[in-house]
C-alpha cells in the first residue's frame, strides 16, 4: 500500500512538479493570494463598517437640527456632541456596543427631545425679548414726553417774549415745566431691565 | 419649578443631585446615576437650569484637557445652594402630595382577592 502510494506520488510529482497535500505549488500560490486579498478586504470592510457605525450616531444627532431653532442649536449641539464623543470614544468595549450606545443617546434627541429642550430654553429668551421690547416702547414714550415738553417750553418762551414779559419770568415759565416734564417722564416709566435679564440673551 | 414639571426623570435627577449637591456631573454620568435616557434628561435639565436649581458650564473654560485629548468639550452640571434647598422642598412637597391618606385601610386588606 505504502509502496503503491509512493509510486503514485512519484508519478504525480513527475507529472505536475512538487506538491503539498496533493496540490501543486501553483494552486497554493493562488490560494495564498486569495487569502491575502480576502483578509485585506475583510479588514477594510470592517474598518469602513466601524467608521460608519461610529459616525452614524453623529448623523442621527444632527437630524435634531431640523427641529431645533437656529438660535438654540449651537449651544445645545456643543454639549450633545461632547457627550456623544465621550460615549463613542470610551477606550473599552466593542465598537458595535459603543455605536449602539451612541444611537441610544442620539435617537431620542433627534425624535423630539431636542425640540422640547430648545422650547423650554427659548421661553426664557422670548420673555427677555418681550421685556426688552416693552422697555424700548417706554423709552420711545419717554423721549416723546421730553420732546413735547421741550417744544412746549419753546412755544411758551416765544409767547412770553412776544408779550413783553420780563426775561426771568419767561425763563421760569419755560424751563421749570421743561425740567418738570423730564422728571415726570422718568417717574412714569418703569425701571430698566436688570442685568440678569440681559444675561439670558447671552446664553 | 412647578410640581407639574416634576416628572419621574426630574425627580430622579433631583435625588441624584441632592445625594451630593457639591458634585459636578456630566450628562452621561447623570443618565447612569439617575437611570434616565437622554430624551428625558435634557428637557429636565433645561427646566432645572431655568428655575435656577442647577448651573451648566463647559469644561473648556479654563481647562485645557479636552483640547489635549483631541475631543470636544463636555458640559457639566451642578446644583446651586438655592437649588438644593428648593429641590429638597419640592421633593418633600411631592412626597406629601402622593402620600396615601392616613385613613386608608390599604394595609389591612388581604392581598389575596376573595374567592381565589
Amino acid at each position: 500500500m505504502n509502496t503503491l502510494t509512493g509510486v503514485q506520488l512519484a508519478g504525480a510529482a513527475a507529472e505536475h512538479g512538487r506538491t503539498l497535500l496533493g496540490e501543486t505549488y501553483e494552486v497554493w500560490r493562488v490560494a495564498g493570494i486569495l487569502a491575502v486579498v480576502a483578509a485585506v478586504g475583510y479588514e477594510m470592510a470592517m474598518a469602513l463598517t466601524r467608521l460608519i457605525g461610529l459616525r452614524l450616531p453623529f448623523l442621527v444627532l444632527y437630524i435634531a437640527r431640523l427641529t431645533t431653532p437656529k438660535s438654540e442649536w449651537p449651544y445645545l449641539y456643543k454639549a450633545w456632541k461632547g457627550e456623544l464623543h465621550a460615549i463613542l470614544d470610551a477606550s473599552k468595549g466593542f465598537w458595535v456596543i459603543k455605536s449602539l450606545k451612541g444611537l441610544k443617546y442620539a435617537l431620542p434627541l433627534a425624535l423630539g427631545a431636542a425640540r422640547l429642550t430648545a422650547k423650554i430654553r427659548e421661553v426664557r429668551v422670548k420673555q427677555a425679548h418681550h421685556r426688552s421690547s416693552a422697555f424700548e416702547v417706554v423709552e420711545a414714550l419717554r423721549f416723546s414726553v421730553v420732546t413735547a415738553t421741550f417744544i412746549g417750553s419753546g412755544v411758551l418762551f416765544t409767547l412770553a417774549a412776544a408779550l413783553g414779559v420780563p426775561w426771568w419770568t419767561a425763563w421760569s415759565a419755560t424751563w421749570v415745566p421743561f425740567l418738570f416734564g423730564i422728571r415726570l417722564s422718568y417717574v412714569l416709566g418703569p425701571s430698566s431691565p436688570s442685568p440678569q435679564d440681559d444675561k439670558s440673551h447671552d446664553e | 419649578m412647578e410640581q407639574k414639571h416634576l416628572t419621574p426623570a426630574a425627580v430622579r435627577l433631583a435625588q441624584t443631585f441632592l445625594e451630593d449637591p457639591t458634585r459636578r456631573f456630566y450628562a452621561t454620568e447623570l443618565m447612569e446615576a439617575a437611570g434616565v435616557g437622554s430624551g428625558s434628561l435634557y428637557p429636565a435639565l433645561a427646566r432645572m437650569e431655568k428655575s435656577g436649581w442647577i448651573v451648566a458650564e463647559d469644561e473648556d473654560e479654563g481647562d485645557p484637557t479636552p483640547k489635549k485629548r483631541g475631543r470636544p468639550a463636555r458640559r457639566y452640571y451642578w446644583m446651586t445652594g438655592e437649588g438644593a434647598r428648593a429641590a429638597h422642598l419640592a421633593l418633600v412637597e411631592l412626597s406629601n402630595s402622593v402620600r396615601p391618606p392616613a385613613s386608608s385601610p390599604g394595609w389591612l386588606i388581604d392581598p389575596t382577592p376573595e374567592g381565589v
